[in-house]
């Protein structure tokens, strides 16, 4: 396995009205090839936004403040937007997460499928469009050829899934970012294309950097999990090691709070107390501090580094759940910092 | 909830349920045309359901988009009308009531709606948005309406002060508090909640169904929980329906539907739920469901899960399978159960 992403220190911040909103605040991770890493989080956590910083897709006021982003050899962040253009959807592509927005309702299946290939191989229509069909093969369209001339309304939820991943497979990328590629489709169908990106990874030797808020589609689909809280990485660990062994009180209290097949469904579930902070003003110290079982007066006062004493497995905590070593020790108090 | 629902349903004198669906169906015509409508078929949203909900009980109604759950949901508070059948709440027929007895029985059976984002008018505040259903009763005065809110609030552990506040200045899981308090406000006896926590984020969903059971067990409420969820609708309920294509194709106690599913359908759902354990996802051998929920407009023939069933034989296209029984209260509709019938 070799490396293909590297993000080390990034900072994507967003400008707006009320301040600026540190939606990425630090961040470090890779991915290798024919890996999927998983990176879970709640809404608000910064993970999409950690995502679409890879692409330099931002929303108006989003930019890159630190940091830098490698693919291969390239810092996409110092790269020329003409040359970020290359990389998106050839190198990179992305999953969105509902395929009725992420399809352009004017045009046909097939053009969309084949756009990526006339755009960055600049490859005649004809043939771009023989390819699209190999490629609405690949994802398990049923009557490839048929489709080529019907448009996404006259296909269903799950279908248009397969288009969206499809165009996202054309041009052969080396990274899929795949956004809560199944949170807008019925679980029936939601496992269909979960072993669909599953089996493409396989067969393609694909990286694929999966975001989702659903520890149970992570459990199954992932080497790798890290996990987001206000901006930051928590934790990160091999998902096995992840889920049998969790050190973060915020990873334990996520894993608490869903109801489980086996969990008795008359205990209360546990509830984490409060609401994710504000980023324009996230609390000091360590971020999760406020809803925080463990907490003490050091969380408030210095923020735990991301480390540990545990072989690749990082978490950033002073109070660690499982029987570890605090990440970090806290500056005695009145220390200069 | 289960104590309060079994000590209701005593079995020497079962009482009458609270709330019954007799043979209820409900279809859209699908028209073409503005001046010379004609009518080109109808979508069988729910067809032919037949169920009860006892006092003090959670039934939890579980399906995929595009079951019917929803419509059957609105049926039951009777915001649609069904096209035939009958409702019957507390032992009157909610669908052969005259209108303004109607609206006098509508306070006690109350909708709680899936999205908080889009169910709270966003130029009220939230002391209003809670004393309008009150209002529009005429219950109490105005300071009896206020105080009302007041305790309403706190019931649903918001404070005082979110009275004077917009539905904009609240997160999800609050707004969803608010949505449960307007519920409330006029005493119901049963709350239909529809898809009440798909929209919050796991760490606040347990808040919002922990207090939704607290408030069950202080005012011995009836609900009806609808959601795609089969987590969720476990965690909830005392007896899960299992909705397709606009049919009941199971409905039992909690444990007996989960754990010994008669309907290839309800077993699928249980099977594709993505469990947070790594171990049971790599180790679950899991075959999935082929293709997709056929149309509403033309359902299949015979046993509408036949075309993506993979135990159907030619017998399920023929007849059409009636709902057996499996168990103590438990029954599915299925020519080649799981399990067999007793």
């Amino acid at each position: 396995m070799t490396r293909l992403l590297e993000i080390d220190g990034l900072r994507t911040h967003i400008r707006q009205r009320r301040g600026l909103v540190r939606a990425v605040d630090g961040v470090s991770l890779h991915v290798d090839s024919g890996e999927t890493l998983g990176l879970v989080g709640e809404s608000g956590c910064g993970k999409s936004m950690t995502a679409m910083s890879i692409l330099r897709l931002l929303p108006p006021g989003g930019f890159i403040a630190e940091g830098s982003v490698r693919l291969g050899d390239t810092d996409l962040v110092r790269l020329h937007e003409d040359d970020m253009r290359q990389v998106r959807g050839n190198d990179v592509s992305v999953v969105f997460q509902d395929p009725m927005t992420a399809l352009n309702p004017t045009m046909t299946i097939g053009r969309q499928v084949a756009e990526p290939l006339v755009l960055h191989r600049r490859w005649p229509l004809a043939r771009a469009l023989e390819r699209a069909e190999e490629v609405l093969t690949l994802v398990g369209m049923p009557r490839p050829h048929e489709r080529l001339d019907q448009y996404p309304h006259q296909l269903s939820g799950g279908m248009r899934q397969r288009v969206v991943i499809a165009t996202a497979l054309a041009c052969e990328p080396r990274l899929v970012i795949a956004d809560e590629p199944t949170t807008a489709l019925d679980v029936t169908i939601q496992a269909q294309i979960l072993d669909l990106l599953d089996d493409l990874k396989r067969r393609l030797d694909l990286a694929v950097l999966l975001i989702t808020h659903d520890l149970g589609v992570v459990a199954g689909r992932t080497d790798r999990v890290a996990v987001m809280y206000a901006g930051r990485i928590v934790e990160e660990a091999a998902t096995r090691e992840l889920f049998e062994h969790r050190h973060h009180p915020y990873t334990e209290a996520l894993l608490s709070s869903i109801p489980r097949p086996d969990q008795d469904p008359d205990e209360p579930l546990l509830s984490i107390p409060g609401l994710p902070p504000d980023l324009a003003a996230p609390p000091a110290g360590c971020r999760f501090h406020p809803r925080c079982p463990n907490a003490t007066a050091a969380c408030a006062e210095a923020e735990p580094p991301l480390g540990g004493s545990v072989e690749r497995h990082r978490y950033a905590c002073f109070h660690p759940v499982g029987g570890v070593e605090p990440s970090g020790r806290p500056a005695p108090a009145g220390a200069p910092a | 909830m289960s104590a309060l629902a079994a000590e209701t349903l005593a079995p020497d004198r079962e009482p009458p349920p609270l709330l019954e669906l007799r043979d209820v169906v409900k279809e859209f015509p699908v028209t073409r045309g503005t001046i010379f409508r004609r009518r080109l078929g109808a979508v069988h949203a729910v067809s032919g359901v037949t169920l009860a909900v006892g006092e003090g009980e959670t039934l939890g109604l579980v399906g995929e988009s595009g079951c019917g759950k929803t419509t059957l949901g609105r049926l039951m508070v009777v915001l649609e009308r069904p096209t035939a059948g009958e409702v019957v709440f507390g032992g009157r027929s909610l669908t052969a009531m005259p209108r303004r007895a109607l609206r006098r029985a509508r306070p006690q059976f109350q909708l709680m709606f899936q999205d908080p984002y889009a169910s709270l008018d966003p130029r009220m505040q939230v002391r209003d948005i809670l004393r309008e259903p009150l209002q529009i009763n005429r219950m109490g005065s105005r300071q009896q309406q206020e105080r009302r809110v007041r305790e309403l609030l706190e019931e649903v552990g918001l404070s005082a002060r979110s009275a004077q506040r917009y539905p904009h200045e609240f997160s999800g899981g609050q707004r969803q508090r608010v949505g449960l308090a307007r519920a409330l406000a006029l005493n119901p006896r049963l709350v239909v909640a529809d898809e009440p926590v798909s929209a919050l984020d796991v760490s606040i969903r347990s808040q919002v169904l922990n207090l939704m059971n607290e408030l069950q067990r202080v005012h011995r409420l009836t609900y009806v929980v609808i959601s795609h969820d089969l987590a969720v609708i476990r965690y909830v309920s005392d007896r899960i329906a299992v909705m397709y294509l606009g049919k009941l194709v199971e409905i039992g106690p909690r444990d007996a539907v989960y754990r010994r599913p008669a309907h290839p359908y309800t077993a699928a759902l249980v099977q594709a739920i993505p469990v947070p354990d790594p171990e049971v996802e790599r180790t679950k051998k899991v075959v999935p469901l082929v293709g997709e929920l056929p149309s509403a407009v033309m359902p299949p023939s015979g046993c509408r899960f036949r075309t993506r069933c993979p135990r159907a034989q030619p017998l399920c296209a023929e007849a059409e399978p009636p709902l057996r029984p499996f168990g103590p209260a438990h029954e599915a509709a299925c020519h080649f159960p799981l399990e067999p019938p007793a």
